[in-house]
C-alpha cells in the first residue's frame, strides 16, 4: 500500500510541476508584452487556446509527431499575435486592454462554433505527451530565451517603449515594429504553453481559455512582479500551487486567492520580486 | 552662405489645425555648425515648429529640407536616423532605466547585432556590447555623468537630468540637436553650466544646435542667429544684437517680458 501511495503522490506532484512549468512559459510571454513593453493584454489566454487547438489538431488530424505539433502551435499563435498586433497596437493602456479582451472572446466563440474543434464539447483523447521533464526543459529554455532577449538591444528598446513611447520613437526606435515583435513573441510563448497544456490534460474545451484564464495569468505576473523573470517563476509557482495546497478547503480557495492579491496590491504593488512601476 | 552649408531649411512651412494656423508660412535655414535660437511668446508656434522638423506633424504646406533632402513625410524615428535628435520641454528620460542604459538605447541604430545572436548570447554579442559600453562611457564622461552611470535616470538631480537628455540626443549620432527649452527650471549656475556645454558641443564636436528658449541671457549669450515667431509667423531673424533692437520683437515679446517683470 505504501508504494502505491508513494507512486500516487509522486505522480500528483509531477503533474503539478508540469503545470507550473507550462504556466511559467505562458506567463513569461505575458511578461514580455505587459511587464517589459508595457502593453496591457487581457487576451493572453486566446493565444494559449490557439496553441492548444492547433497542436491537438495537428497531431490527431494531420498525424504530426509531438515536437512538430507544438512547434506548429507556437508558430500559429505567434502569427495570430502578429496579425492582431498590427491593427491594435496603436492603442494604449485601457483601450488596448479592451481590444485584447474582445479578441479573447472572439477566439473563444470561434472555437465554440467550429466543427473541426468539436464545438462546445472541445477535443478529448488528445495523445498525452507533456511529461514533467519535457515541461521543465522547455520552461528553462524559455526563461533563458527571455533573459537574453530582455538584456539585448531589442529588449532595451522594448523597455524604453514601456518607459516613454514618445521619447523612444524620438531616439530612433521604430516603436510600432517593436511592439508587434514583442506581441508576436509573447503570443508564441502562450501558444507553446497552450500546446503543452493540451498534451498534458488530454482534453480541451473553449471554456478552459476564457477571459478568466487571462486574468489568472495576469494575476500570476502581478503577484510575482512585472518585468522580472524571477517574479514570473515566483508568481506562477505560488498561484499554481496554492489552489492545490488548499484543496482540503476548496470552498475557500478563491477567497484566499483574492485576499492574497488584495494584500499584495496594498503592501507591495510592484509584486514579490518586481522593482519597477508599469504604467499601462 | 553657400547652399550646401544649409543643413536644415524650412521653406514656406505652414501647419494648420482646422482654422488655427499654428505655423504660418515660415521660412528660415540653419548652418551645419551654427547655434540658432527660436524665440517668441507662449503659443507662438515654437514647439510646433520643432514637431514639424522632427516628424511628429507633417506640414500642411511647404517643405522641410535636411541636407537638401525633403523630410516632410519621415516618421520621427526616421528623422533621428537621418541625423536630427531632440530633447523635450518636460524632461522625457527613460526614468527606470539606468543613466548608461539611456545612452545605450540612443545608440540603437548604430549597433550591429541581430536578434538571433543576441538571444544565443554568442561571443560576438559580448564583444559588441563591450564596444557599445566603451562608446557610452565617452559620452557620459563628456557630460560628467560617469559616476552616476549605474543609477536610475529618475534619481539624478534636475540639472543632471537635463544634461543627460542632451547627452542622449548626441548619442544617436545626430549632426543637429534640437533642444526644447533646455534651461527651463534651472537655477542660474545650472544655466551657466548649460551654456558652456552647448558651446562645447558646437566647437569640439562640430554639431549644429537649434534651441527654443525663454532665458534671454542664454539666448543672447550663445546664439549666432535668432528667429522670432509670433502667432505662427516669423516676425524677425538676425543676430542677437539685431533682435534686441528690433521694434516688432520688443512689441511682441521682449517688451512684454519687461512689463511682466515690472508687475512682479
Amino acid at each position: 500500500m505504501d508504494t502505491v501511495a508513494g507512486l500516487f503522490l509522486n505522480d500528483y506532484v509531477m503533474q503539478i510541476v508540469t503545470m507550473i512549468c507550462i504556466n511559467i512559459i505562458i506567463v513569461s510571454g505575458l511578461n514580455l508584452i505587459t511587464g517589459v513593453t508595457g502593453m496591457l493584454s487581457l487576451g493572453h489566454s486566446a493565444f494559449m487556446s490557439i496553441g492548444a487547438y492547433a497542436s491537438a489538431l495537428l497531431m490527431m488530424k494531420a498525424g504530426f509527431p509531438f515536437w512538430l505539433s507544438i512547434a506548429g502551435a507556437t508558430f500559429f499563435a505567434g502569427a495570430a499575435g502578429a496579425l492582431l498586433g498590427l491593427p491594435i497596437l496603436r492603442l494604449r493602456g485601457d483601450y488596448l486592454a479592451i481590444a485584447t479582451l474582445g479578441f479573447c472572446e472572439i477566439v473563444r466563440v470561434i472555437f465554440l462554433n467550429l466543427p473541426a474543434a468539436g464545438k462546445a464539447l472541445g477535443i478529448n483523447s488528445i495523445p498525452y505527451a507533456t511529461s514533467a521533464p519535457v515541461a521543465v526543459i522547455l520552461a528553462v529554455l524559455g526563461l533563458l530565451f527571455m533573459r537574453n532577449l530582455e538584456r539585448s538591444k531589442f529588449g532595451l528598446a522594448l523597455r524604453s517603449i514601456r518607459e516613454d513611447e514618445i521619447a523612444a520613437e524620438m531616439m530612433g526606435i521604430n516603436v510600432a515594429r517593436y511592439k508587434v515583435l514583442a506581441f508576436t513573441i509573447g503570443s508564441a510563448f502562450a501558444g507553446l504553453g497552450g500546446a503543452l497544456y493540451a498534451h498534458q490534460i488530454t482534453f480541451i474545451s473553449p471554456n478552459d481559455f476564457g477571459f478568466m484564464k487571462s486574468i489568472e495569468l495576469l494575476c500570476m505576473l502581478v503577484l510575482g512582479g512585472m518585468g522580472s523573470l524571477i517574479g514570473v517563476v515566483a508568481g506562477t509557482v505560488t498561484l499554481t500551487a496554492i489552489p492545490e495546497i488548499l484543496r482540503f478547503a476548496s470552498e475557500y480557495r478563491m477567497v484566499t486567492y483574492g485576499t492574497v492579491l488584495i494584500f499584495m496590491m496594498v503592501f507591495r504593488p510592484q509584486g514579490l520580486f518586481g522593482n519597477i512601476r508599469v504604467n499601462v | 552662405m553657400e547652399k550646401h552649408d544649409k543643413i536644415l531649411e524650412l521653406k514656406n512651412v505652414s501647419l494648420h489645425f482646422g482654422g488655427l494656423k499654428a505655423v504660418n508660412d515660415v521660412s528660415f535655414s540653419m548652418g551645419a555648425n551654427e547655434i540658432l535660437s527660436l524665440i517668441g511668446p507662449n503659443g507662438a508656434g515654437k514647439t510646433s515648429t520643432f514637431n514639424l522638423i522632427t516628424g511628429v506633424y507633417t506640414p500642411t504646406s511647404g517643405d522641410v529640407l535636411y541636407k537638401g533632402r525633403r523630410v516632410n513625410d519621415l516618421k520621427p524615428y526616421e528623422i533621428t536616423r537621418a541625423g536630427m535628435a531632440r530633447t523635450f520641454q518636460n524632461i522625457r528620460l527613460f526614468k527606470q532605466l539606468t543613466v548608461e542604459e539611456n545612452i545605450i538605447l540612443a545608440m540603437h541604430n548604430l549597433r550591429k547585432i541581430d536578434l538571433v545572436r543576441s538571444v544565443l548570447s554568442t561571443p560576438f554579442y559580448y564583444r559588441e556590447l563591450g564596444g557599445v559600453k566603451k562608446q557610452a562611457e565617452i559620452y557620459l564622461d563628456y557630460f560628467g555623468l560617469m559616476e552616476h552611470r549605474n543609477i536610475r535616470a529618475e534619481n539624478l538631480p534636475y540639472g543632471k537630468q537635463r544634461e543627460l537628455e542632451i547627452c542622449r540626443a548626441l548619442a544617436t549620432g545626430a549632426d543637429v540637436l534640437l533642444l526644447d527649452e533646455p534651461a527651463a527650471g534651472m537655477n542660474p549656475s545650472e544655466t551657466e553650466q548649460l551654456m558652456v556645454t552647448i558651446n562645447r558641443i558646437r566647437k569640439e564636436l562640430s554639431k549644429g544646435v537649434f534651441l527654443i528658449e525663454h532665458d534671454m541671457k542664454l539666448v543672447m549669450g550663445i546664439s549666432d542667429r535668432i528667429v522670432v515667431l509670433d502667432y505662427g509667423r516669423k516676425i524677425a531673424e538676425g543676430s542677437p544684437e539685431e533682435i534686441r533692437n528690433d521694434r516688432r520683437v520688443i512689441d511682441a515679446y521682449l517688451g512684454k517680458e519687461v512689463e511682466e517683470n515690472a508687475e512682479a
